[in-house]
């Protein structure tokens, strides 16, 4: 192997604590009934709750917390790395999303929601709204339930 | 396997916990592991615990049973998605290998490559469901497997020393519903923690096995209370090992220690789950002075 002239690397610059959304966001579908959904669902939420566009909503079984907000983005319940303040082990200035969700259920009387199993994500989901999903393609149901399916083979 | 024959026993279950290699050769570690040898019922071997890369726990745990050790594989949610998941367990079942734990796992910005990018796929839970899936004859899209099911002794993790402990209790509960048979402990040092955990965790009727990471040094100790979450190291056992002058004194004193924490947790669950985190040669130690 050739010698190339070594450079110091560069300090690696700390990390924001916000990237959670996987990169395939960006790539949500086109449609003007969609852009619309799409536009009110993310102002709406994203201000009120940070919600990530993940699109299978469970914010009203999460106590109102959004639960993709966890960097591994878990469905069920926190990992066990959250320390004594509650504060997450991956970016500690943050709370745990999942402590948040037990505490705000249990302020909102929602802990049978928050005891529910919620099955896997579907990730081709992502970036497209909820609204749009529940009511119009009907591909979500109100537990985070996904039914997109395999088209049938020809 | 060997975990199952030895939890439908009824006896007090120790496992241990190896990390394969940065690096080829699993030599050194089946070298240490072999002088636990009839005192140890199963080795865990981790994967890329820490988020810090190693080898497949798969192949590790091969060549623990051509050295005669039963392994456990342990399986994390970080690195794989649902279909790599599955593919390992298919493996997994293929070499013989049965006792399994199912975790969530570090994520990458915690290790030693932070540019890697965090899977996480599914959690633990729906791994857990999965495993019931493969068991049933069918995987996670609900396709036929080919062939005979696999069979699987599966297991979980809970950290009893997480504040607040009830969001712990609920999501083993969940997990236990999704088909765990055992649940392996994080490290536990206060036994009134775990005294408070067990009893809250006493309608879950599975086998717990209370697990504690061994105290070599009081520099240690301070590391994991700093950077580990859900793990306390109480003041008391720090002073101790602080009070020890030499690396001999020292070594004596963690031996000591770790047995009381055998004696402590022996009193609590089904078994006791020894992270050596090196220290596999001096596990025979650790149980001798805990009268096991």
């Amino acid at each position: 192997m050739a010698s190339e002239p070594t450079v110091a690397a560069p300090p690696k610059p700390k990390r924001p604590a916000k990237a959670t959304r996987p990169p395939s966001w960006k790539l949500r579908p086109r449609g003007l009934l969609h852009s619309v959904f799409f536009t009110i669902e993310r102002v709406v939420k994203e201000v009120l709750f940070g919600c990530q566009m993940c699109g299978q909503c469970i914010l009203h079984n999460c106590g109102y917390v959004c639960p993709m907000r966890c960097p591994k983005h878990l469905r069920n319940g926190p990992c066990g790395g959250y320390d004594a303040r509650g504060h997450c082990e991956v970016y500690p200035e943050r709370p745990c999303a999942w402590v948040r969700i037990y505490r705000w259920s249990g302020h909102l009387r929602k802990m049978g929601e928050y005891r529910e199993y919620r099955q896997p994500l579907d990730h081709g989901l992502w970036g497209t709204a909820s609204w749009y999903n529940l009511i119009v393609t009907r591909t979500i149901d109100l537990h985070g339930h996904t039914y997109r399916k395999l088209p049938p083979e020809e | 396997m060997a975990l199952q024959e030895a939890l439908a026993s009824g006896k007090f279950v120790i496992t241990s916990e190896l990390g394969p290699p940065k690096g080829v050769d699993m030599a050194p570690l089946v070298a240490d592991a072999v002088l636990c040898r009839g005192r140890v019922d199963a080795f865990a071997v981790t994967d890329n615990q820490s988020s810090v890369m190693k080898m497949d726990p798969l192949v590790a745990c091969l060549r623990l049973m051509e050295a005669g050790l039963p392994p456990i594989l342990q399986i994390t949610c970080r690195d794989r998605n649902r279909l790599a998941l599955q593919s390992m367990l298919l493996s997994a079942a293929n070499l013989g290998l049965r006792d399994i734990v199912c975790l969530t796992g570090d994520h990458v910005l915690l290790g030693d490559d932070q540019e890697a990018m965090p899977v996480f796929d599914i959690d633990s839970v729906h791994l857990l469901e999965a495993v019931q899936g493969l068991m049933a004859g069918h995987d996670m899209a609900d396709n036929e497997l080919e062939g005979e099911p696999p069979e699987f002794f599966v297991g979980c993790v809970a950290s009893p020393g997480s504040i607040p402990m009830e969001p712990q209790v609920l999501k083993l509960e969940k997990k236990v519903a999704a088909g765990a048979q055992f649940v392996l402990t994080q490290a536990i040092y206060d036994m009134d923690v775990l005294a408070q955990f067990m009893q809250a965790v006493r309608h879950i009727a599975v086998p717990i096995i209370g697990g504690f990471v061994v105290l070599k040094s009081a520099r240690m100790a301070h590391h994991m209370n700093k950077h580990t979450a859900g793990v306390t190291v109480p003041d008391h056992l720090i002073d101790e090992l602080d009070a020890c002058t030499d690396r001999d004194e020292r070594r004596e004193k963690a031996i000591e220690i770790a047995a009381r924490l055998v004696k402590g947790i022996k009193g609590l669950c089904r078994g006791v789950h020894i992270m050596s985190l090196g220290w596999d040669r001096h596990i025979p130690a650790i149980l001798d002075a805990a009268g096991l």
